[in-house]
């Protein structure tokens, strides 16, 4: 305890009352501010018996300091006086208790034991919500951890999903990676909150995983694809939307179904396989079609080089309306230097890239868009036809 | 501080006034200090001191007209006279601290002379 009062006499007949009492050391100091001085310097003060009229630093000075310091507020004060206004001010200053001299022996033995239990009943409740806090923050923790590890192995799993589709085409793996930062990009600039581009950025690699269910006589069938091929190649958006379908609650599942599903639709109502148009596509599906058809133009495959990236610019803007979801296109070329960019740091290797003298070989099952004079290839995902005349154009965009 | 050779008359307990109030209580100081007889020359050797500084003081402040000084240093009065148990010189310091609460310092410097006198009355019953 502390007991701060000028006079001498009355900090030693504190110091005597108290004599019984083992468990309380009494600390003495002449004023205010050597008062304030020993509660900076020592941890264990439980109680302060102030007076209030002393030289150097008055009691109502220190009662201030002492309860406007976070260090120091949760000490109880009891204040020397038995002046009813007094009482009042130094009540409202935050004093915990007030008694008048002359000091009755018991009376200030039972309030400060009180005073002092109560402050380390309130210290033993705050060291328990401090553990139970640290613990919720360590279980929190965890769990987030677990959520996190779910989620990435959510996201892994679409990937591989992914990748078991591109294995069997002539796709590889950093298309897939493409496409989904690709689609991410569109989907921030689109305005989709963060959670949203994060799922469809996971769920994006599954656009085309339907093609495990396609068969090899048309998938890697060299040359175009006659109507009875090209149906059964349109088949991959429902497949994968079959595979993927009764997600329950795993949220990239369930997009990744819209997005295989609904990545070949077009804006103006008539894509596959429902026909669905405008906003009626779910804008994953409108946003993996941009992407992709941007990825297909621009990479090389063994059937085909890659389009100058003025030459893909032309041909997107060509399909403006009709093949694209505009306000996608439009938010995609005004900012296309951030998917080049991306572009640039997936593309494939040096290999794939020089591999495009092939172009008589077409044997992939690749989306395509192709020359309005050359319909029914692969995909059949068809743009305009100035697009590519005189292009030879026959462009895999899967 | 010099130790001054103090002691308290054996077979004192109280020297009541026709007030009621004591010159020096001395049961009550003996209560306060768990019976403790022989502390009181240690706490008497503290009281005097105490109270000859605040009597030099309050002349100084009556001198300069000094109400809150005088409030503050009768208040001190009161606290420590109540302590020790000279009842009856603290309820003189509770006129003095009223008289200077209202700034009547002239009323509050006749009443010093009580206070003098209520002193020199506590010396004599303890023995100096």
């Amino acid at each position: 305890m502390l007991a701060v009062d000028d006079i001498e006499m009355n900090r030693y007949m504190v110091r005597l009352m108290l004599d019984g009492c083992s468990d309380i050391a009494v600390i003495e100091a002449e004023n205010g501010r050597e008062a304030l001085e020993i509660l900076e310097r020592k941890q264990s003060v439980d109680i302060v018996l102030l007076d209030l009229e002393m030289p150097v630093m008055n009691g109502y000075e220190a009662l201030q300091r002492i309860k406007g310091d976070d260090r120091f507020r949760e000490i109880p004060v009891i204040v020397l006086t038995a002046d009813r206004s007094e009482v009042t001010k130094t009540l409202a200053m935050g004093a915990n208790d007030f008694m008048a001299k002359p000091y009755d022996p018991e009376e200030l033995k039972l309030r400060v034991m009180n005073h002092v239990r109560s402050k380390k009943l309130n210290e033993m409740v705050c060291d328990m919500n401090r553990i139970l806090q640290d613990e919720i923050i360590r279980k929190t923790s965890e769990l987030q951890k677990a959520l996190d590890f779910s989620r990435k192995a959510e996201f892994e799993i679409t990937v591989r999903l992914g990748r078991a589709a591109e294995f069997r085409d002539t796709e590889t793996g950093l298309h897939i990676r493409r496409i989904s930062e690709l689609s991410r990009e569109l989907a921030v600039l689109a305005g989709l909150d963060a959670q949203e581009c994060d799922i469809l950025k996971h769920a994006s690699p599954l656009h085309d995983v339907g093609k495990i269910g396609i068969p090899d006589r048309v998938l890697l069938k060299p040359g175009k694809l006659d109507p009875g091929e090209f149906d059964l190649m349109k088949m991959h958006t429902v497949i994968g939307s079959e595979i993927l379908s009764e997600a329950g609650e795993f949220p990239v599942i369930k997009a990744g179904q819209i997005v295989a599903l609904q990545h070949h639709e077009k804006w103006d109502g008539s894509g596959y396989p429902h026909g669905l148009s405008g906003t009626g596509i779910h804008v994953f599906g409108r946003i993996v079609m941009v992407a992709d058809v941007f990825d297909a133009l621009t990479s090389s495959r063994p059937y085909k080089k890659a389009f100058p990236l003025e030459k893909a610019v032309e041909i997107m803007l060509e399909g403006k309306g009709t093949f694209f979801d505009p306000r996608l296109l439009d938010l995609f070329l005004d900012n296309l230097k951030v998917f080049v960019n991306i572009k640039e740091k997936y593309k494939d290797s040096d290999h794939c890239e020089t591999t495009g003298d092939q172009s008589g070989a077409a044997s992939t099952s690749a989306i395509l868009v192709t020359h309005a004079d050359n319909p029914g290839t692969r995909n059949g995902t068809k743009l305009p036809s100035s697009q590519s005349k005189g292009s030879g154009l026959k462009q895999a965009s899967s | 501080m010099k130790s001054r050779n103090l002691s308290v008359p054996e077979g004192l307990e109280s020297t009541s006034m026709a007030d009621g109030q004591d010159i020096f209580n001395k049961s009550a100081l003996l209560d306060r200090v768990g019976g403790r007889a022989d502390l009181l020359p240690r706490l008497l050797s503290m009281f005097l001191p105490t109270v000859d500084d605040i009597l030099v003081r309050l002349d100084g402040v009556v001198a300069g007209k000094d109400s809150v000084e005088a409030r503050k240093l009768s208040h001190t009065l009161k606290g420590v006279a109540a302590n020790i148990g000279a009842e009856r010189m603290c309820a003189v310091s509770v006129k003095l601290e009223a008289f200077a609460r209202k700034e009547e310092l002239t009323k509050f410097a006749e009443e010093m002379q009580y206070l003098r006198a209520e002193y020199e009355l506590f010396k004599s019953v303890v023995q100096l």
